[in-house]
């Protein structure tokens, strides 16, 4: 249980801003064919 | 992808794609947590969650909806893992400074000093039994699923998360994972410290 604790510590924490942002650019080159 | 439309207006996202994005987006947190077990280290760990990410994206025609994305995702993360290593093993070797950054990301000041002795042990784990412990203790996949991740044999996972328990639990009795000799104050004064400074670099 302990495991699972360590891991769902970090699956809490609030995800950086970033990781969105990449995949909105991404997601807006697929919409403007450039996938 | 056609250049025909060059000057058109942009294409919208198919509803395949959306409900992709949508589920892809759920599973990053978990993707930054097995990262996170993999690379000891917080920076490194996003770094490869993002790879993966993006990777599951560029290959998203390739995967089938309704199907197990988490473990499709997670057996992305996991051969980008070793594929960098491959590339350049010192880079991605577990050293005593990339336990203590896992140290600090720690986000509940509350959390039990336990848990970072469960941190340290698992690093003295060889890699193939603590992704199977991680994956099946703590992911919540099936043995099946943790194989079909790991690209073994069912019967190889459960030997290793065997083999991982027994390990782990004895290096926790005797204390064998490498502590640095501080008190737990200490360490839980460097973690605080380290998460404002964290905080102060986010905001």
């Amino acid at each position: 249980m302990k495991l699972r604790h360590m891991f769902d510590e970090v699956v809490n924490e609030p995800v950086p801003d970033e990781f969105l942002e990449i995949l909105k650019r991404a997601d807006a080159k697929a919409s403007d064919g450039g996938a | 992808m056609s250049t025909s439309r060059l000057g058109a207006a942009p294409k919208p996202a198919s509803a395949d794609d959306n409900a992709f994005k949508t589920e892809l987006v759920a599973l990053i947190p978990h993707l930054r947590a097995f990262a996170r077990t993999l690379t000891g280290d917080p920076t490194a760990a996003d770094d490869l969650a993002q790879d993966a990410m993006m990777k599951a994206w560029d290959a998203r025609a390739s995967y089938q909806m309704g199907t197990n994305m988490k473990a499709w995702t997670f057996m992305i993360l996991r051969n980008q893992f070793y594929s960098e290593k491959r590339r350049s093993w010192r880079q991605s070797q577990l050293d005593q400074e990339a336990a203590e950054r896992t140290l600090v990301a720690v986000d509940d000041p509350e959390a039990p000093v336990a848990l970072d002795e469960l941190r340290q042990a698992l690093k003295t784990l060889p890699e193939e039994q603590r992704e199977a412990l991680i994956l099946v203790g703590a992911g919540g996949f099936a043995y099946e699923e943790a194989a079909e991740i790991c690209g073994c044999a069912v019967g190889t996972v459960k030997s290793r998360v065997s083999r991982a328990r027994r390990a782990l639990q004895a290096t926790l009795e005797k204390g064998g994972y490498g502590r640095d000799g501080k008190a737990a104050g200490d360490a839980m004064r460097t973690i605080l410290g380290e998460a404002d400074r964290l905080a102060g670099a986010r905001s």
